[in-house]
């Protein structure tokens, strides 16, 4: 069908569209010399093709990208294995004090055999008194060096350094048994409160960049506006007992962190492309993060549980809204408080 | 696709699929989030997206949830339109793009979706349609319908004038 003035539009939009044949254009050319009115109509409807502002660009495009996975995923449920089978084998331990306890009695017991069978010796040398009943198995410990019956100058000399090696050793496997069920309140009874009482709402990323790992496996968190106090989160904590919650909200007063509800990695993913924050966390990870929590929430857990045992807490500041992200790391949880800071004036 | 890969669809699309987005919620803020979850739900299906097919999967993806985020906020546009209804009739007009910019602010999200992705992308009407969910012939009476509409608004401003 040619085109007329009934059915002009759609022979315009085909035009202006360049879906026409070079005979089909000749004929608009034909037309519109006809009816000037409807040629001043073209040049309205070309003006309806729209042109994209080359300026307007998405500025944003590295917090989009990913970053390559240093460690296979595979690896990382390897990992949270290995960690779950040492926690479990450090939460045993004070299972098995007591024999060790006994173990070291045994060894005390054994030197002191061999104190008897020397001083029995030296009593075979003559200007030397020995009474025998002098020799008995020493007290524990705890027990007042003074209750040790009298004996030779040298052989209670002897006994005494015996002694003292055996507390030494007692001493050495006893902190392990007794620091790691418990290491939050060990070490933490309530440094916030005595020593901070308005704790400074500074930028977690100051506080991670001073911090340090305290050799009990907490994090320790130096305060730019107090230098010399540390303040120190416990981790690993709830791979020992689980944290009550007036004891989480302890620990978060004591970080000037405030709670809002848990959200999962995975249910809020869009701080997972966030670079700063990922680099942020992955400057102190051997894994891409973004990437493994990307993919289940199992990789989460194990990759949460793979850390309880080395760090614990990770922040970094969102740059537009002064808002700081906290990630905690535990057994089988992974959770991101969020902390509203002032803007700052600078 | 390769992280590699993928990085690459970031800098070439991201801007395509941010521009086709702004053109029409006009809001870059919330823009940015379409786009944003455009490349989540791409780095999620990277296993089964054809290299090929990258580009209109982006834009059918953010096309989708540019209109459930319209959806959302129906009522803060309505309340915008009116705002830009007063605007309309008092405001001076500098060029023929701020003419057709506003015009196009006007139409209908359909519309403005087809008549975007033919001018911006220059698909043709059968990718439209892979985009939008439409038939080619669906997408070609929204395109004459969107053209028409921004003629005649465009005839009666420079009539005004």
């Amino acid at each position: 069908m040619d085109i007329n003035r009934d059915n002009y539009e759609s022979w315009f939009l085909d035009y202006i569209e360049g879906s026409l044949s070079a005979g089909q254009i000749s004929q608009v050319h034909q037309f519109i010399a006809v009816y000037p009115d409807l040629a001043r109509e073209l040049a309205v409807w070309q003006q309806t093709l729209l042109k994209p502002d080359m300026t307007v660009v998405f500025q944003q495009k590295e917090t989009l990208k990913k970053r390559r996975t240093i460690l296979p995923s595979g690896w990382v449920y390897t990992l949270g294995a290995v960690a779950a089978a040492v926690l479990l084998f450090a939460l045993c331990l004070p299972l098995l004090r007591p024999s060790t306890e006994t173990h070291g009695r045994q060894a005390r017991q054994q030197q002191l055999q061999r104190l008897r069978e020397q001083s029995s010796e030296q009593s075979a040398s003559p200007g030397i008194p020995v009474n025998p009943s002098d020799f008995s198995l020493p007290p524990a410990p705890s027990e007042s060096p003074a209750a040790i019956p009298q004996a030779a100058p040298e052989s209670r000399e002897a006994e005494r350094e015996a002694e003292r090696e055996a507390q030494r050793e007692a001493e050495v496997l006893a902190p392990v048994a007794t620091t790691i069920p418990n290491p939050g309140r060990a070490h933490l009874p309530n440094p916030g409160r005595a020593h901070l009482p308005n704790p400074a709402p500074a930028p977690m990323e100051d506080h991670i960049r001073g911090s340090r790992m305290t050799p009990a496996g907490s994090l320790a968190l130096t305060d730019p506006e107090h230098p010399s106090v540390e303040r120190v989160l416990p981790i690993g904590y709830k791979a020992a007992a689980p944290v009550s919650e007036p004891e989480k909200a302890d620990q978060l007063a004591l970080a000037g962190i405030k709670q809002i509800p848990e959200q999962s990695g995975l249910q809020n993913p869009s701080w997972a492309s966030d670079k700063p924050i990922l680099d942020a966390i992955n400057d102190r990870l051997p894994v891409d993060i973004g990437q493994v929590l990307s993919r289940s929430q199992s990789a989460a857990n194990s990759l949460a549980g793979y850390m309880s045992g080395e760090t614990a807490l990770l922040g970094n500041r969102n740059r537009d809204q002064e808002e700081t992200r906290v990630f905690q790391f535990s057994l089988g949880s992974f959770k991101i408080y969020h902390r509203k800071t002032p803007k700052s004036t600078s | 696709m390769t992280v590699q890969e993928y990085n690459r669809c970031v800098d070439e699309h991201a801007d395509p699929v941010y521009r086709f987005i702004v053109a029409q919620l006009r809001h870059p803020e919330d823009a940015r989030d379409v786009v944003q979850n455009a490349f989540e739900v791409l780095w999620r299906k990277r296993e089964e997206v054809q290299p090929e097919k990258v580009r209109p999967y982006l834009f059918r993806v953010a096309y989708n949830d540019m209109i459930d985020h319209i959806r959302k906020q129906k009522r803060m546009t309505l309340v915008d339109e009116m705002a830009e209804d007063g605007r309309f009739t008092q405001t001076t007009y500098t060029g023929a793009s701020e003419i057709l910019e506003r015009a196009l602010a006007k139409l209908p999200e359909i519309q403005k979706t087809v008549v975007l992705l033919r001018d911006y992308e220059g698909y043709d009407y059968r990718e439209i349609g892979e985009v939008t969910g439409l038939t080619e012939a669906q997408v070609k009476v929204y395109i004459f319908r969107a053209r028409k509409a921004l003629q005649v608004r465009i005839g009666n401003v420079h009539n005004l004038i």
